[in-house]
């Protein structure tokens, strides 16, 4: 009698084993989980995204400031080397300064965009529905202005594309033909500068993405009103601008702010810098120049995320796009659903977590899992598997 | 008047004279027309008008980019040299000019700052 207990309890073991084993891929595939597409990277709950625009001596001290406060952005520049002496925008064309600086920000996140080759800019201010003035923006916005300025900033940068234009004085955005300049010379966004021209000093409250991204506002300035036009600036107040992305962060949104760099205070005691301590090192914040920001909208868009195979013990996923990898070769961040801790590999690699504190870079591949969530960040066209 | 006497007032005569054209400035008022090519090699062309107000020296460049006038003009024997001072967005730059004049051609060196100078060669403006 107790042979046969012993031989049942046997068999039942060895059943359960059996069971065990047989059971444990399955119910693993139904462990991991696609979410979906997260809206900015990493899972942030927010973006900052600062431009700079022009090309004075300042940009140094501007970048300087900026890599203090791990703030990230896009430093518009004017690339002509030698401006004719009775150019009136003369001292504001030094590019020849800038150009070290400016590799170095660009191999520590930021990115350099075109601010034309001469920084044409209408004068008189005239009305911009004019005839006037369409014909100069259609003289001006040129092969040489679009496509030299770009080739000159992937020659001393190092960058791999130009995705970022800004208008001039904030001329020419407005118009459909200057546009589509832009987009053929592969400009992926052009920022503009409403009110410029009349000293307006707007607050175009841009808390997203740019519905015409030719013609794409900001969410605020932050510098002295009337800047270079030399108007008796209004005192600012940093709370105002503190509570302007305040407002931003809190909802999720896109806080993109724009600066000249002749138009500021450097110093901790300054506005400048004041602001930059009250924006920057958030880690539930990405910190991105403005044209992959862009580029990241356009990835996320076009990338399909399918189940492959059996997943057997291995779940798989394929990423997939067809954009051009040169000009969108960013990552953007899947969210999964894998209680169980598992190891993400990308195209066999291993995803290690992320190497920094904060999200500040747009194109490097890690996994971070919170709770039950695992975020995955990759760059498409990769077959993830988990192990 | 000895022969030796009257030879040396003629000596001092003809030194005067000669000192006196030494030192007489080039006509340079008017317009020239500014040629250079720019170190990315970018060939550039502008008007250096000069002008004579009184015993003044004073003077522009222009082109379509714009006008500037010139600083510190000044002119000796075929010699010439002025300086333009911009002033702005947080800078304040020094363009030194100098160079020579012969008959219709001046030769001018421009220096920025620390920068390499640049060649310019300017052909007095025709009637």
């Amino acid at each position: 009698m107790r042979r046969i207990e012993m031989r049942s309890t046997l068999l039942a073991a060895v059943g359960c084993v059996v069971m065990l084993l047989s059971a444990a891929p399955a119910a693993q595939r139904e462990t991991v989980r696609f979410v979906g597409k997260t809206k900015y990277l990493n899972n942030a709950k927010a973006v900052v995204v600062h431009t700079i625009d022009d090309s004075t001596k300042l940009v140094v001290d501007i970048a300087d400031a900026m890599d203090k406060y791990d703030i990230k952005g896009t430093f518009f520049i004017s690339t002509e080397l030698d401006p004719p002496v009775e150019e009136r925008f003369y001292n504001q064309l030094q590019v020849w300064l800038l150009w070290p600086r400016m590799k170095k920000a660009v191999e520590n996140g930021h990115e350099v965009g075109s601010h034309a080759v001469t920084h044409p800019c209408s004068r008189p201010q005239s009305d911009q529905s004019s005839d006037t003035y369409k014909a100069f923006c259609a003289a001006n916005y040129n092969d040489n202005e679009l496509i030299t300025s770009r080739d000159e900033i992937l020659k001393h940068t190092g960058q791999p594309y130009v995705w970022t234009w800004a208008y001039p004085c904030g001329h020419c955005a407005n118009l459909e033909l200057i546009q589509k300049r832009i987009a053929a010379a592969g400009y992926i966004v052009a920022r503009n500068y409403p009110g410029e021209a009349q000293g307006l000093h707007v607050r175009p409250d841009l808390q997203t993405w740019a519905s015409n991204p030719y013609d794409a506002p900001y969410t605020q300035v932050v510098q002295r009103a009337g800047g270079r036009r030399g108007a008796t600036a209004p005192p600012i107040v940093v709370a105002d601008l503190d509570a302007k992305f305040d407002e931003v962060y809190g909802k999720g949104g896109i806080y993109h702010f724009m600066s000249h760099p002749q138009s500021l205070d450097f110093g901790p005691e300054g506005f400048y810098e004041k602001h930059l301590a009250h924006i920057g090192r958030r880690p539930d914040v990405w910190y991105v120049p403005m044209g992959p920001v862009y580029a990241f909208k356009t990835i996320v868009d076009a990338t399909e995320v399918k189940a492959v195979g059996d997943g057997g013990s291995r779940p798989r996923f394929s990423v997939s796009s067809s954009l051009d990898r040169k000009i969108y070769g960013g990552s953007l961040t899947l969210e999964f659903a894998a209680p169980v801790a598992m190891s993400v590999f990308a195209n066999g690699k291993k995803l290690e977590g992320p190497r920094r504190i904060l999200t500040d870079r747009w194109n490097e591949e890690y996994v971070r899992r919170e709770g039950d969530r695992v975020f995955v960040t990759v760059r498409p066209n990769t077959t993830l598997e988990f192990r | 008047m000895t022969r030796s006497a009257a030879f040396v007032v003629c000596l001092g005569l003809l030194w005067a004279a000669g000192a006196g054209s030494l030192s007489a400035r080039a006509d340079v008022a008017g317009d020239w027309n500014m040629a250079y090519t720019t170190r990315g090699g970018v060939k550039m062309a502008s008007t250096l008008t000069l002008k004579m107000e009184g015993e003044k020296l004073t003077g522009t460049i222009s082109s379509p980019r714009g006008t500037i006038a010139l600083d510190e003009v000044s002119v000796t024997g075929d010699a010439i040299a002025f300086a333009i001072i911009r002033v702005g967005f947080g800078d304040k730059i020094r363009i030194d000019y100098t160079g020579t004049v012969k008959r219709d051609t001046m030769t001018l060196t421009m220096k920025a700052g620390a920068r390499e100078p640049i060649q310019i060669t300017a052909k007095r403006a025709g009637p």
